[in-house]
């Protein structure tokens, strides 16, 4: 008989996000085709695309978002509306799979006073950041530990102002201070690596953020705003997104080797 | 428009207008530019002409 080993492999540090929104029988349909669809770059890209004057509109406050020269690239553009198209083009899957659960939710109202309760739906995405190629180079060179030692560094950095470049030679450097103790060939690897690979989880990390609020979350409001413009029913006060930039993730394989 | 930085705009709940939020990506841009991380700045209204010189556009993506 076969031996199969079910083997721990290293954690990954992923971002784990959650919709909150109310559970209605009405919005089940579109809920379920805008993930099913989001398992396509091509039909995500699509939406995006149809609806780029919109998103730049309601993220205003995040224009880097949809900046397709922000990773070094220097490209010239006719207007803002194409560097935004041409941002869109750029866009590579990032969502894999989801899981939904409801759960009993209780609110204070705005007045302070009053009581809300109803069934509250909850979808979760993880989001887990793989480079193929940057990651067989540093097993290749024995340098696997430093590909996710920068993944950590850079997801603990997130949350700076809009001119933070996760990839910059001066972050670099300070994650090199950080690590001042390792050996020399480990920090020369890291000195000729960290931009490459910081550019690679930054786009990652701008995607996911694209793929959640430009496309997810987008469609599901369309429809409440739909129901609410077509067939009375109400608004609802607000939709939660919460975000952890710090779940790390362990994968067990079966291997029979 | 609330006073403030675009994000106090949103900060606020305050859906900015196309105007606003045109001008918001041009002053990212303009900063960009600035910055010398682009060779040209990007607007929403003039024209391709306008931005790029004519020799360039052959260039362009």
């Amino acid at each position: 008989m076969e031996t199969v080993s079910y083997l721990f492999t290293s954690g990954r540090r992923s971002i784990l996000v959650e919709v909150y929104f109310p559970r209605r029988i009405k919005t089940q349909g579109t809920i379920f085709k805008a993930l099913s669809d989001g398992l396509s770059a091509e039909k995500v890209r699509a939406y995006l695309d149809e609806n780029v004057n919109n998103l730049i509109q309601e993220f205003s406050v995040y224009p880097h978002w949809l900046d397709p020269n922000r990773y070094g690239a220097n490209d010239q553009y006719a207007n803002a509306i194409d560097a935004a198209k041409a941002w869109i083009r750029m866009y590579s899957s990032v969502f894999y799979g989801w899981s939904e659960y409801a759960v009993d939710g209780v609110y204070l109202k705005n007045d302070g006073v009053t009581i809300d309760e109803e069934r509250t739906q909850i979808l979760k995405i993880i989001f887990t950041f793989q480079d193929k190629e940057l990651e067989e180079n540093a097993l290749n060179a024995g340098h696997s530990e430093v590909y996710l030692a920068i993944l950590n560094w850079i997801l603990s950095q997130y949350g700076q102002a809009e001119d933070h470049r996760h990839w910059s030679d001066g972050e670099r450097d300070l994650f090199l201070f950080r690590n001042a103790s390792w050996s020399e060939a480990r920090k020369d690897w890291t000195r000729d690596n960290f931009v490459s690979i910081a550019v690679s989880i930054a786009k990652w990390i701008d995607n996911c953020g694209l793929f959640v609020f430009g496309y997810v979350v987008r469609q599901f409001w369309e429809e409440i705003v739909r129901i609410h413009q077509q067939e009375g029913g109400n608004l609802e006060d607000e939709i939660w997104v919460s975000s952890i930039f710090h779940v790390d993730i362990n994968v067990l394989k079966p291997d029979n080797s | 428009m609330p006073k403030g930085s675009m994000f106090a705009t949103l900060f606020r709940g305050h859906r900015p207008t196309k105007e606003e939020a045109e001008k918001a990506f041009e002053d990212y841009y303009q900063k960009e530019y600035k910055a010398g991380r682009i060779r040209k700045p990007i607007f929403f209204s003039k024209k391709k002409e306008e931005i790029i010189p004519k020799d360039d556009q052959d260039n362009q993506h």
